[in-house]
């Protein structure tokens, strides 16, 4: 187990460095460079100019791509061509709204969704399961960005519960939260309901009902650990893409998250904090889907075995 | 199992609770006698050089640079016009205004406790805005900045330059603390000697300015200004209409009847600056035929562009120049006539018509040019939309493939500028590639011609000439909006969105 979480700990290297190959070369791609964001219209070609020559944009991809990765060995992420700020500190002060959304997001899907998902299983064909699905089926389908401005509208204009937007205590938390955790739950409720379904036909559980096991027992216990896996599949995903953050949540409610940061460096060709935080985030969702197959180790013994065995 | 469940989720709620807990408060309004001590005002952009506002490239830093800092002169907010002194309190044309002393304010303090002399001044204009600030384009007239004594400074000058004082005015042109910046490198440029000084920014959430009590001026009546970013319209508008934000910059057209319906807030309109035109390439065919451009002109239906991309809260023009700017005289133009444009498109050697692209960065642009696209159609222009990223566009202006485009031009300088930054061949924004002897040597012959009877004159005769060329085919110039409190006072509102909001305040 401990060998495999090292194995996997050093397969980050590779994906790190093709991350930051791709980015590179993606974004060497694009017409335009910082120069152009940062001097503006007024620039002359020789102010351009020298600002590419002062900041090396002007050299093949590769030699600014092995400079970037030279400083980076060094714990150097570089400075932002926009801002002129640190990029590692930057994104340092955006991640935690960027967790503190995803996780919160996140818990309130899953302790919806997962009982929703077990209650339309159990009620398989019946008008619950039918209006469930349906409610599911709209927060799939639902845009968040519109999801957002009704529950501003509702609950910060109308009712003057909660602020418009903004990061603060935990009452600005509430309505991104919940404009999450539709779309989240919508997708975990529905792959609960479909694992359920496929484990309640098992065999075993049959035999876990003819001996006597109550209905509730045997659907929480034996039903839903054995369903357990795909769900924390899907959870593992969702998380990580919600630390890659929320673009269009983060927009509506003026959150100030990693989304927000790699957008606006996209759009400005910063190159040094689009790279900086893609690297961070990937290290974050590796690390994430890491932490995933060690649950399953824990939900399903087999998997540990299998674990041990490769040892 | 049960265990690792309650686990989980204690965990979880955990997490929160110390992040949340980590997280600035950004809402703080305590009140005092008289008036509320911070106003909170709602902004739609991250303002990235706020801490180094003579590298400004956007409205928003202006805006709020206007509050931190301060310009040897500026513009009086009554006419939009009269050039009033600042950090200058006095000054002498000489030379026939090649060369121009400023007698310098004695009183005047940096928000780092430093006095400011000739030597900020000079600093400022010769290591700052000449050398890499925004402002430098329009300052190519200056030759050098001279430090006479303690408080007193010239600038020479290639030949006399009407629009000087105008870009000295301008939020880029601003006046930064040479100590400031020598130890601190670029942010130390966020030392201003303005009526606030810049307490914390923090990017993507918030800027706050807290009163400087040193300002050499007029205190504010307000403590404290909160710029709280809202990149989305509707939100940023339901901020203040719950009353979390005080002013909402540039609400979306579409949110003006809540505004306008609500007892509690005003809708502030002003008329505009920014100019949307189509630009041509004047350089490829067919758009190096005059008639060509002239037949567009003419074929474009501006009140349906208007109506379809700004709800009808703009301004048609026909002239290049923005009617809000000083020295403005209207010209005739080309007005909606598919018949004469027929008819000018025959005289061209194109009378069949051809196939083009116009080049678009925005929503309103690619919507005005979806209308044009249909105009086009009836003298057979075949025109295709594209909509290009912003930085892509910048970036694009020498492609080969470049054709027509539909942007927008917001003179923030002297009348003059409307013609040096668009249109004469060294221009830095000119989208139409314009190389015309006649426009360069009117636009130099203006720019120092003392007699404002005289220049206005020559504006417009230059206004006729590119309007008639068809160098651009003006289309409009929308509204500026704000959306307030009701009780909000003390505020100035501006054509080109820079607004002044040093001295907004609400009474208790």
């Amino acid at each position: 187990m401990y060998r495999y979480f090292l194995k996997r700990l050093f397969w980050l290297i590779p994906v790190m460095l093709g991350v930051s190959i791709f980015i590179f070369i993606i974004m060497d791609f694009f017409p335009g460079d910082a120069a152009d964001t940062v001097l503006g219209e007024a620039a002359s070609q020789e102010q351009l100019e020298e600002y590419r020559e002062a900041h090396g944009l002007n050299d093949p991809v590769m030699v600014r791509y092995v400079r970037y990765m030279a400083n980076l060995l060094k714990g150097d992420m570089g400075i932002s061509y926009v801002t002129g700020r640190d990029v590692f500190k930057t994104y340092m002060q955006r991640l935690p709204n960027t967790l503190l959304l995803a996780f919160s997001g996140m818990t309130l899907a899953i302790l919806f969704s997962i009982p929703i998902g077990i209650i339309t299983a159990l009620k398989r064909g019946t008008v619950l399961d039918g209006t469930l699905m349906i409610i599911s089926l709209l927060g799939l389908s639902m845009p968040l960005f519109w999801l957002g401005l009704l529950l501003i509208i509702g609950f910060s204009l109308n009712l003057g519960w909660f602020p418009t937007g903004g990061s603060g205590d935990l009452k600005h938390l509430v309505l991104p939260a919940v404009t999450l955790a539709v779309a989240k739950m919508a997708m975990l409720a529905r792959t609960t309901r479909s694992s359920m379904l496929e484990v309640l036909n098992e065999d075993y559980i049959r035999t876990a009902r003819a001996k006597g096991v109550s209905k509730r027992k045997a659907t929480l216990k034996h039903a839903l650990r054995n369903a357990l896996i795909p769900i924390i599949t899907v959870i593992g995903i969702e998380l990580g893409s919600s630390l890659g953050g929320s673009v269009l949540c983060e927009t509506v409610f003026s959150w100030p998250g990693v989304g927000r940061l790699i957008m606006d460096s996209i759009s400005k060709r910063d190159i040094p904090m689009v790279t900086g935080s893609l690297i961070l985030t990937t290290m974050l969702v590796a690390f994430l889907l890491l932490v995933v197959d060690i649950i399953y180790a824990f939900v399903d013994p087999r998997i540990k075995a299998q674990y041990q065995r490769k040892k | 199992m049960k265990k690792g469940v309650f686990l989980f989720v204690f965990f979880v709620v955990l997490i929160n609770l110390a992040f949340a807990g980590g997280v600035k408060e950004t809402v703080a309004t305590p009140t005092s006698v008289g008036y509320q001590n911070v106003l909170k005002v709602g902004i739609n952009m991250e303002p990235i050089t706020i801490c180094t506002p003579t590298k400004g490239t956007n409205v928003m830093c202006h805006m709020m640079s206007f509050s931190t800092h301060n310009t040897l002169v500026t513009i009086s907010n009554e006419d939009n016009a009269t050039i009033k002194p600042c950090l200058a309190e006095s000054w002498d044309i000489l030379d026939g205004g090649k060369t121009i002393v400023f007698h310098l304010r004695k009183d005047v303090k940096f928000h780092n406790g430093e006095t400011m002399t000739s030597e900020d001044v000079v600093y400022s204009f010769k290591e700052r805005i000449l050398k890499g600030g925004t402002s430098r384009a329009l300052l190519s007239s200056v030759v050098d900045v001279v430090a006479d004594d303690d408080y007193t400074i010239h600038f020479e000058l290639s030949g006399a330059d009407q629009d000087l004082f105008y870009t000295l005015s301008a939020a880029p042109s601003c006046i930064i603390s040479k100590k400031a910046v020598e130890t601190e490198g670029d942010e130390g440029e966020c030392y201003g000697t303005g009526a606030f000084k810049i307490e914390e920014y923090v990017q993507g959430e918030f800027v706050r300015m807290v009163r400087f009590d040193d300002y050499f001026g007029e205190k504010p009546k307000t403590e404290e200004i909160d710029w709280i970013i809202y990149l989305e319209d509707s939100a940023r508008e339901l901020a203040l209409e719950t009353g979390e934000i005080d002013i909402c910059y540039s609400p979306a057209n579409s949110d003006l009847p809540f505004i306008e319906k609500n007892p509690d807030l005003k809708l502030i309109s002003v008329k505009g600056l920014n100019v949307y035109y189509i630009g041509f390439n004047t350089k490829v065919a067919p758009f190096d035929d005059e008639y060509v451009r002239q037949a567009i002109a003419s074929c474009v239906n501006k009140e349906d562009a208007i109506t379809v991309a700004f709800d009808g809260l703009a301004d048609a023009v026909d002239n290049v120049m923005a009617p809000a700017v000083p020295m403005y005289t209207h010209v005739d133009g080309y007005t909606y006539n598919p018949t004469a444009a027929k008819e000018l498109l025959s005289k061209s050697g194109y009378p069949g018509g051809f196939k083009s692209t116009i080049w678009v960065d925005r929503a309103d642009e690619e919507q005005m040019a979806l209308v044009f696209k249909e105009n086009l159609a009836q003298i057979g222009i075949d025109l295709t939309v594209v909509r290009l990223e912003a930085t892509t566009l910048k970036a694009s202006w020498n492609n080969a493939d470049y054709q027509m485009c539909l942007q927008k031009f917001g003179n923030t300088g002297g009348p003059g500028t409307s013609f040096s930054y668009v249109f004469t061949s060294k221009a830095p924004a000119n989208r139409s590639k314009v190389s015309d002897s006649n426009v360069d040597l009117q636009t130099a012959a203006a720019a120092v011609e003392t007699d404002q009877v005289k220049r206005q004159a020559m504006y417009r005769d230059l206004n006729e000439y590119i309007t008639k060329k068809a160098y651009w085919a003006p289309i409009c110039v929308p509204q500026i909006f704000v959306g307030i409190k009701a009780s909000v006072k003390g505020a100035v509102y501006k054509g080109n969105g820079s607004h002044i909001l040093t001295y907004a305040y609400i009474e208790n």
